[in-house]
């Protein structure tokens, strides 16, 4: 069992007021989930939790790599709590049972703890690479614990080896079906192909430059896994007649659109996926564009809910998202700074990824270009950690007007690094503006 | 059940369940600002009539009813509304409407002022200004203006002298190192935009902070260019 539902609490900042002809609104809907850490007296309350752990076996793994990669399976493995649901997969052009040995899940305990260890220390390191087939076994082990919290962490070192749009396909099939964690080792895999199961699967991306790294990245993964207590929660969003959600993207902890992955609930609502949550914050950016209307009049432009599929919609949470039409030009063209700071933190994350693209392109001017800009914005933010892996792509002349020049021998490690971790933002700090 | 203004029969006591307006008597908005009225910087004259649609209308002082239902969109001939039945609760009155008559161009740019602590702080560095002296303000929200018309002026703001900017940095962004008549934005006839400066005491910058631009001469914009002006103001010009 997990730990116990967390509380969930929804704020809205926005600038509600429009000016005459303006349609057009900005929010950032905060959701802050915390537990009360209380003992329970009665049966626990928070979902199952099942994880299944794949990990690439193709020949390339040969050597440290795949010796590294048993090492971190079996961190994660004792980093599971008793009850757990989990299993072990080996990635090839199969995908392979390692334990339990059927295709299902074993329940954590000393015993099968014991026999998982075992059965892991006997991964060989032969053959392709089918990311589609891997996914595929997940989903058949995942998918059917509706409720339970229900994740998947993958592994590899190489380029997905498969025609066509087999893993496109597979992602589609599995979306909403289980959160997948995706983890490169070392240099010789693409951030793209990564970063699409990642994006699709609602879960983090990282690399992993020198084997050595797994064990505690498998054990930070495995712990974080365990905090999470409700799965299946949606963003479900009302917009009034007559209005269009432009966009919902997730912008806090990392970006992520939303947009495409509404499912209609009815001709004004739909809901949005949301990973399954723990203690945790997340934030998101939503734009509404209403139907005008007169001066004085006031509009709920969307209404937001966090909502449980569990049958019976259970509201977690809610936040109304307001407009407010007036003639005061002062207050109707103000942008709200949590607004503005988000809508630059996403501008980041894509400066960055259009710039390493056009990098990997060859596309020299257009890389400086994007990643100039990212330069400019990480200073603008105060985003150190940004503006320190931008050092090790780029030269940086000024940083304020953005001004950088590639660097001739870039480090492809810390290339990646900076690829897989642009999507990560900084919370806006209040005090930015005020003199020194 | 409280009764939605646009008639529809909510089941949600606050908001409309349908169109989301207000239930309970709608507050008035905030004070209205006592500067007259400008909708956007450099609305053209209200003595332009022309056929309203498709747009919104604006004209005179004071508020009007809205010339569209709110409930499906259709425009307003009466007292019920054509296409859905909605009952309008206040007269249809004649308003005159004031769109820019620039040609069939419907791009409108959009200028985003904000105080920005970067350029106020190249400043400082070049010994432009003592920032112990002049202090960035403490707070100052980015403000996004449509450019209405053809022309835009910038500065500050000083009735007494008869001095009216459509943007006006002493209330926008507080700079005090901006001139009463500061630049201007004037519309070339294709659509696009250029900035002059005319006559500042301190100059202004196009993209390149370390060059102003020559007084009384035209600089040409596209979307994305930022002008430097004042102690720390910034406008971002953007297409549409």
């Amino acid at each position: 069992m997990s730990p116990a539902a967390p509380e969930f609490s929804v704020h809205v900042d926005q600038n509600r007021y429009l000016h005459r002809d303006a349609s057009e609104i900005h929010a950032i809907v905060s959701v802050e989930a915390t537990g009360d850490h209380t003992e329970e007296a009665g049966p626990p309350s928070g979902a199952d939790t099942c994880q299944v752990i794949i990990v690439d076996a193709s020949g390339s793994m040969y050597g440290n790599r795949i010796a590294e990669a048993r090492e971190a399976a079996a961190a994660a493995i004792d980093s599971l709590r008793d009850g757990v649901h989990f299993a072990i997969v080996a990635g090839t052009h199969r995908a392979t049972m390692v334990y339990p040995p059927s295709q299902s899940l074993a329940v954590c305990a000393e015993e099968t703890r014991a026999q998982a260890r075992a059965a892991v220390a006997r991964i060989g390191a032969d053959g392709g690479t089918a990311m589609s087939v891997w996914l595929s076994l997940a989903h058949e082990l995942l998918a059917a614990r509706a409720g339970a919290v229900r994740q998947a962490i993958l592994l590899t070192d190489g380029y997905n080896n498969e025609p066509g749009q087999r893993l496109e396909s597979a992602l589609a099939e599995c979306a909403g079906g289980f959160v997948c964690h995706a983890r490169g080792v070392g240099v010789d895999w693409h951030v793209e192909e990564l970063r699409s199961i990642s994006s699709a699967l609602l879960g983090s991306i990282d690399i992993i430059p020198d084997p050595a790294g797994l064990v505690e990245d498998f054990r930070a993964m495995t712990e974080e896994a365990m905090g999470k207590s409700v799965a299946d929660v949606a963003l479900r969003v009302w917009a009034p007649q007559g209005a269009t959600i432009e966009f919902v993207k997730q912008v806090s902890p990392t970006v992520e659109d939303l947009t495409q992955r509404r499912e209609d609930v009815d001709e004004r609502t739909g809901d949005y996926p949301t990973p399954a949550w723990g203690e945790e914050s997340r934030e998101y950016h939503l734009c509404v564009r209403v139907p005008p209307s007169e001066v004085g009049r006031q509009m709920r432009a969307a209404w937001v809910r966090l909502v449980r599929a569990d049958g019976e919609g259970t509201v977690l949470g809610s936040g109304n998202v307001l407009a407010e039409w007036t003639d005061d030009q002062r207050r109707a063209t103000e942008i709200n700074k949590r607004v503005a700071h988000y809508t630059g933190q996403v501008e980041l994350a894509s400066a960055i990824q259009d710039g390493l693209r056009a990098h990997r392109e060859g596309d020299a001017a257009m890389a400086t270009f994007r990643l100039g800009r990212a330069v400019q914005l990480a200073h603008e933010h105060g985003d150190q950690a940004k503006a320190e892996q931008l050092a090790e792509v780029v030269v940086v002349e000024d940083a304020r007007s953005g001004t950088v020049h590639l660097k001739p021998n870039i480090d492809p490690a810390k290339e990646m690094s900076l690829d897989t971790r642009s999507s990560r933002t900084v919370p806006l700090s209040i005090s930015r503006n005020k003199q020194a | 059940m409280p009764r939605c203004p646009a008639g529809h029969e909510s089941t949600d006591d606050e908001w409309c369940h349908v169109c989301g307006l207000a239930l309970a008597a709608p507050p008035m908005g905030p004070p209205i600002s006592t500067d007259p009225p400008e909708e956007f910087a450099g609305a053209p004259a209200p003595s332009e009539a022309v056929a309203a649609p498709p747009s919104a209308p604006s004209g005179p002082v004071g508020s009007h009813a809205s010339q569209y239902c709110p409930d499906c969109g259709l425009e307003r001939t009466g007292n019920f509304c054509e296409g859905c039945g909605f009952a309008f609760n206040e007269p249809l009155r004649h308003v005159t409407s004031s769109q820019p008559t620039s040609g069939g161009m419907t791009v409108v740019w959009t200028a985003i002022v904000a105080a920005e602590p970067g350029y106020f702080q190249i400043l400082a560095d070049r010994g432009f200004l003592d920032p112990q002296v002049v202090r960035f303000p403490s707070s100052a929200p980015q403000r996004r203006i449509r450019l209405m018309g053809d022309l835009i002026r910038i500065g500050r703001r000083n009735a007494a002298r008869g001095v009216e900017p459509e943007i006006d940095l002493s209330e926008a962004t507080e700079d005090p190192a901006i001139s009463h008549r500061h630049a201007e934005l004037r519309a070339r006839a294709d659509g696009t935009w250029v900035v002059v400066d005319v006559g500042s005491s301190n100059g202004t910058a196009v993209n390149d902070t370390d060059q102003h631009i020559t007084p009384n001469a035209e600089v040409a914009l596209k979307d994305g260019d930022r002008i430097f002006l004042g102690a720390w103001t910034v406008i971002t010009l953007r297409r549409g």
